[in-house]
């Protein structure tokens, strides 16, 4: 086991949060989601992995693969969890590296200890890169009711744009089939598919071959980067917004099929945060995060996405094996992270957008020196979307208005 | 940043961007079926649950 430093959060963050209240605060919530680093290696090398590409290399320290000890000790804590704070059900996602690297019997034995230890309902998933989803990989994940979300960039050219083996070779081919695979033999498990925007790729061109394989969600992410290393044509210094146009075209599509296409997560939970609800993703609105990623060896780490800031930023200090997790309920960037508006910076406070934005992902927050306390890199670009959808919405309903006569 | 117009709401003001509180789910019943439709619908249930806690979930690729 890697002992690490819980000194994941700036001082900046802590001087900052202990100012509004942390000492005081009372309300952390107990986690729902717990993703399992069942490996910490991966089949290909996508040029934008955070997990590989990016500020932290700490993967090279960890095992290949979870040992069995180390599950068995984590499907303990999880049940523990469950136990102390009457959860009726969690979510448990196995990750990686590649998780399905780690062979059909690995799988079916992780799925089998655990939802025999967790004495609650167990939403069981992988994210995985599609390219291990062969026959007796479906077998077994039917078996054991293992929804799947696989990560692809669109069609073949967008996809291999980045998402390619060590050797170069492209990455589509093979997700494709697996993807026309399980569509074939086991519909239900498909969850969604993650696809990470690139602005070279044609938006509507994008969702239109991501359709082809009929998940019922995609998944739009931005590329990760930050104030210190920014993201691709992202100028931090600059006001233009080129995800937020990229989007919007893609919005505007979207949602004018008729009849309706295949939800996409980021516009939804836009939609719904604008109408007055909670959006449940951590990349927009200010719903609580409640997830907790234990790493290969069983430590136990902040939300994945923090290895694109700097070395070290997911570190706890913690272990499934040494504490519980409600030691992690305490510390002070998942606190943060539940927080709603006092989490965020003074900017966003005062932006009439952050019950939408909710200060954008906190991955993207970061910048040396001044910590996570900052708007996102992408904020011009969260901003244009907001406004776009915002006019689309509000005129439709207006229109709905005169039409039917309701909102009256 | 600035916010939606200078008509906007007060950032500390709670109430959402987009008021739908004189649309109920029987006027929602009647409209084809729609992006907006399904957000109307989503919200309006959610109504009926005013005690539930959402949580915000993960997403990152592989």
């Amino acid at each position: 086991m890697k002992s690490s430093s819980p000194a994941s959060v700036p001082p900046s963050d802590l001087t900052a949060l202990i100012s509004r209240g942390l000492k005081g605060f009372k309300g952390s919530l107990p986690f729902h989601q717990f993703v399992l680093k069942v490996t910490s290696r991966c089949n290909l090398k996508c040029d934008y992995c955070y997990m590989f590409e990016m500020a932290d290399d700490g993967w090279r320290e960890q095992p290949r693969i979870m040992s069995d000890n180390t599950l068995s000790a984590t499907a303990s804590r999880i049940a523990d969890h469950v136990r102390d704070h009457h959860l009726s059900s969690v979510q448990v996602i196995l990750h990686g590296g590649e998780p399905l690297m780690a062979g059909p019997n690995y799988i079916a034995t992780a799925a089998a200890k655990l939802r025999n230890a967790i004495g609650a309902v167990v939403d069981l998933r992988v994210q995985t890169n599609g390219t291990f989803l062969a026959d007796s990989m479906l077998e077994v994940l039917t078996q054991h009711d293992v929804r799947v979300g696989v990560s692809l960039d669109g069609g073949q050219e967008a996809n291999d744009a980045h998402r390619r083996y060590a050797n170069g070779k492209g990455s589509y081919e093979r997700v494709a089939r697996s993807l026309h695979r399980l569509r074939e033999r086991a519909p239900h498990l498909l969850a969604g598919i993650l696809c990470t925007i690139d602005l070279r790729n044609d938006p509507v061109g994008t969702y239109t071959a991501l359709r082809e394989f009929e998940p019922p969600l995609i998944d739009y992410l931005l590329p990760h980067g930050n104030w210190t290393s920014p993201p691709p044509g992202r100028d931090p210094s600059a006001a233009d917004a080129p995800y937020g146009i990229w989007l919007a075209e893609l919005f505007d599509h979207w949602y004018s099929l008729s009849p309706r296409g295949c939800q996409i997560r980021m516009f939804g939970e836009i939609i719904h945060a604008m109408l007055g609800g909670q959006a449940a993703v951590e990349t927009v609105g200010l719903a609580p995060v409640s997830l907790i990623v234990v790493d290969t060896d069983g430590t136990l780490e902040q939300v994945d996405t923090l290895r694109s800031a700097f070395a070290g930023a997911v570190a706890t200090g913690l272990s499934v094996y040494t504490h519980d997790f409600d030691a992690a309920t305490l510390h002070p960037a998942i606190v943060a992270r539940q927080r709603g508006r006092d989490g965020l910076c003074a900017i966003c406070r005062n932006c009439a957008l952050h019950p939408v934005c909710g200060g954008g992902l906190y991955a993207h927050r970061y910048q040396e020196g001044s910590g996570f306390m900052n708007p996102s890199v992408f904020c011009p670009d969260l901003a244009y979307l907001i406004r776009h959808v915002h006019r689309r919405v509000s005129n439709d309903l207006a229109s709905l208005n005169r039409r039917s006569g309701v909102m009256s | 940043m600035d916010g939606l117009s200078s008509e906007e709401p007060n950032p500390k003001d709670a109430s959402p961007l987009i008021d739908v509180s004189g649309v109920s789910l029987d006027d929602v019943a009647r409209m084809d079926d729609s992006v907006l439709v399904h957000s109307l619908n989503r919200i309006l249930g959610d109504a009926e649950n005013p005690d539930e806690v959402i949580l915000a979930s993960f997403s990152a690729t592989i």
